[in-house]
């Protein structure tokens, strides 16, 4: 009797021992979870960083021409390639893990409204080693400060020239050398996380088990985190300002000193949430897996399914009637952007919720004996 | 009557499953201290929080910030001291008002197996389980290898309704007709060697559903049986180390629960261990070895233990007094042993709003609340209750002279799309927490048949 009890006992704790490798596996008979890894590292991951990475040379490249030639003709390129590049980073944004979450990528590349003090006092004192984040450089680094330089000096675009020009500015080359700057930080940082990407397929790819640090974990609680705090409350919240007293802030818009592309930008950053959920490539030209076919192969999951289609289309349709300018859709009518906040709110219920719920998704919450 | 109570009374069994339960009912709770210590949570949970929710009726309980790691300490210490049998009583107080004080100090983290320990610390203030193989009785020289039988069979019935109670509670449509929440939960465990592939198969959710339940209703009756109880004992054991293995978010229980039901079997394996771990110790005290135990206010005791398992009969049944969906209300869920028995969860949007100056907030739940204690309050109507009140106090002091709280809520149940939780038109602070009614639940869509 005691013996098969040991011997039992043995059995149970070893299959408990083992359970926690997360290695490599997949679910023969049902669905198989790492397609959606595969899937989203193949046709959104790398295609979206690969043109990030030319945006980002682009304006690497306007930049140079910019401090060789300060002239309206290469201010005008150079933010022609900013705003370009700024719309790419929508797409890559949201694959904040990995090297990315541990460097503090997105908030070295998209900290804002950036801190104009702080850029002030680095160009003046000549600080142009940003490397690495710091809550000291916060503010003053990425897009936003990057802006800020191009747009945000005041006045038209000659007096942004006046500048950047040797014969009316003693501080022309101080203000090169910064624009120098940023554009090193973000390309040596997104270097980085390239880097990380690259060389880690496998690791990211095979690692599609359910525990609190698997590939698929991670990344759909990052999709979550990036629709409820990046965009969600970033875009839309603290500006319209629904979580304090209504009174619409402008200066805490994502572009402020090139306000018309603002719509631009959030569309851009919606549509990189659609394309996680569905499984769409990056190009746009194929339609791979995503969490809707995992919610597919899972039964009783049409309702949602729909309610989710919809709640999209809410949300694009609520988008579509906001002014390209931000400000100006601040002053003139906050409700509309109150109501984006509450269709992607009621998003939110949805995924997090309901979609979660059905994905069974481990937390790394304490005990819990099922509610 | 009279006398078969009597006689009931009067007899006597030996000591040594109960001494062999306290030594380690001890350990185990020692080592759930340690854990919980280890895994930084009395930090996560009871100092970093700004607020926490209170259970009806207590709350006075504050936390204890820093000192709350005192508090565990106490607590950790009075454990050992039962493992060792010195100064039993009071240790075993020590520790019922340690441990109880802390879980009152937030209801966040509520688990029936928490209550459970609570409970069975308290009744073994009443019990001489110390009576040997302790120091107690090493100090005193004297041990005894008899007791009272009700001594011993107390802590059963209790374990008998613990397993009864939550094998009826699964008696439902969910559970045994759309085999909700495991079809939900088990598919999730695709990634357990050998067994992970088997778990998104239908009739392995079927066959869990029925087998728990059956297990459940069961296992009380057969440890209780003479002839059955070592088969029931390895059932336990397979059943608790599964579910373990599918859910180990669920912690110390299944160990809890394995060591606890040892109480069932033969004293003889009892009397076995204690004579091994005796012989660890080479003790050349001489003890005065003698039967029968004298229990001091026997009357008291025996009144205290009989009302305590009166009332843990009826309290899982109270929810019965409430109309509407249990599972969707949870008036009267708790404190009932229904263990694993629904996924729910939800998303609440608080909005406050100042009647006086018409300014209005949007509430960020993270701004106020830990995730746990966010995904917790998201789906529990007396937790929403309390966090609109504390949410007015706090915009009263930013300038909400005249504030009303609104929730829009939305809650998913075992896989059911999200439905309106609360009357989102209601203002929260024109409700008082009571034992009545919730009529500003809305009726849940659907119906779940059964217990």
């Amino acid at each position: 009797m005691k013996n098969i009890l040991f011997k039992i006992t043995v059995l149970c704790l070893t299959i408990s021992s083992c359970s926690t490798s997360d290695e490599n596996i997949t679910s023969s008979d049902n669905f198989d979870r790492k397609l959606i890894l595969e899937n989203t590292y193949d046709n959104i991951i790398v295609p979206a960083f690969n043109d990030f990475e030319n945006k980002l040379q682009a304006l690497e490249n306007d930049a140079t021409n910019f401090s060789n030639n300060v002239s309206h003709n290469n201010l005008e390129n150079l933010r022609k390639s900013w705003e370009d590049a700024y719309i790419s980073w929508q797409s890559v944004a949201m694959f904040n893990l990995r090297k990315a979450e541990e460097i503090f990528y997105a908030d070295i590349m998209n900290t804002y409204p950036c801190n104009e003090s702080l850029i002030e006092s680095n160009i003046q004192d000549s600080i142009y080693e940003i490397t690495s984040f710091s809550i000291n450089n916060l503010g003053s680094t990425g897009f936003p400060a990057f802006g800020y330089l191009i747009y945000g000096l005041g006045g038209d675009s000659n007096n942004v020239l006046s500048y950047y020009d040797h014969v009316i500015s003693n501080d022309a080359d101080k203000y090169k050398a910064y624009l120098k700057a940023l554009i090193n930080n973000m390309t040596y940082n997104t270097n980085q996380v390239i880097n990380d990407w690259t060389n880690n397929r496998d690791a990211f790819v095979y690692s599609s088990g359910n525990t609190s640090t698997s590939s698929l974990n991670l990344i759909i609680n990052d999709f979550l985190q990036y629709f409820e705090k990046r965009v969600r409350e970033a875009k839309i919240a603290t500006p319209s300002s629904i979580r304090g007293d209504l009174v619409p802030k402008p200066n805490q818009i994502e572009s402020l000193y090139k306000a018309d592309i603002n719509k631009t930008l959030l569309e851009s950053a919606f549509s990189s949430v659609e394309r996680f959920y569905y499984g769409y490539s990056y190009s746009g030209l194929s339609n791979g897996t995503g969490l809707e076919d995992y919610l597919i192969a899972l039964e009783n999951t049409d309702d949602l399914r729909n309610e989710i289609d919809n709640q999209i289309d809410d949300v694009n349709q609520k988008i579509s009637l906001l002014d390209n300018n931000f400000i100006l859709q601040l002053e003139n009518n906050p409700q509309a952007m109150w109501d984006v906040f509450y269709s992607m709110q009621n998003l939110v219920t949805y995924t997090k919720s309901d979609m979660l719920s059905k994905f069974n998704i481990s937390s790394d919450y304490m005990d819990n004996d099922g509610d | 009557m009279k006398t078969k109570i009597n006689n009931y009374i009067n007899q006597y069994s030996e000591s040594s499953p109960l001494v062999v339960f306290r030594i380690l009912f001890g350990l185990i709770m020692l080592v759930s201290v340690i854990r919980f210590w280890n895994n930084g949570w009395i930090e996560t949970t009871y100092i970093s929080p700004d607020f926490h929710f209170k259970y009806y009726g207590f709350e006075w309980v504050k936390s204890l910030g820093s000192w709350n790691y005192f508090l565990f300490l106490i607590c950790g210490l009075s454990s050992l001291f039962i493992m060792l049998g010195y100064k039993y009583t009071i240790a075993c107080i020590t520790f019922f008002i340690s441990f109880t004080y802390i879980e009152l100090i937030d209801k966040t983290t509520y688990l029936n197996h928490y209550y459970f320990i609570s409970i069975i610390s308290f009744i073994l203030i009443f019990l001489p389980a110390n009576c040997q193989f302790s120091l107690d009785s090493f100090f005193k020289k004297s041990s005894y290898t008899k007791i009272p039988r009700w001594s011993i069979d107390v802590i059963k019935y209790m374990l008998f309704i613990i397993y009864f109670c939550a094998g009826i509670a699964k008696i439902n449509s969910d559970w045994l007709l759309e085999a909700q929440p495991l079809k939900t939960w088990l598919p999730g465990k695709y990634d357990l060697p050998l067994i992970g592939k088997y778990l998104s198969k239908n009739w392995i959710h079927y066959f869990m559903s029925w087998g728990g339940m059956i297990y459940d209703v069961l296992i009380g009756f057969l440890l209780f049986s003479k002839k059955f109880r070592n088969f029931a004992f390895i059932l336990v054991i397979i059943f608790h180390v599964m579910t373990s293995i599918f859910f180990p978010s669920i912690g110390m229980f299944p160990y809890i629960m394995i060591i606890a039901t040892m109480i069932f079997l033969n004293y003889n394996l009892h009397n076995k261990m204690i004579r091994f771990l005796s012989s660890l110790f080479n003790s050349k005290r001489e003890l005065n070895i003698k039967e029968n135990i004298i229990i001091k206010y026997k009357k008291v005791k025996i009144i205290t233990l009989s009302l305590i398992v009166f009332v843990q009969i009826l309290l899982p049944f109270r929810y019965l007094i409430y109309e509407g969906e249990l599972f969707w209300t949870e008036e009267g869920y708790r404190f009932s042993w229904r263990v694993m028995l629904m996924e729910k969860s939800g998303i609440a949007t608080f909005t406050v709003i100042d009647n006086n100056s018409k300014k209005r907030v949007v509430v960020s739940n993270d701004e106020f609340l830990t995730s746990f204690q966010e995904k917790q309050m998201s789906h529990q109507p007396d937790f929403i209750l309390e966090y609109a009140r504390y949410l007015a106090a706090h915009y009263k002091q930013k300038g909400f002279s005249n504030p009303s709280v609104y929730v829009d809520s939305y809650v998913t149940l075992n896989g059911r799309l999200s439905q309106r939780f609360v009357k989102n038109n209601v203002d929260l602070l024109k409700i008082n927490e009571s034992m009545r009614r919730k009529n500003w639940i809305l009726p849940f869509n659907d119906e779940i048949q059964g217990f």
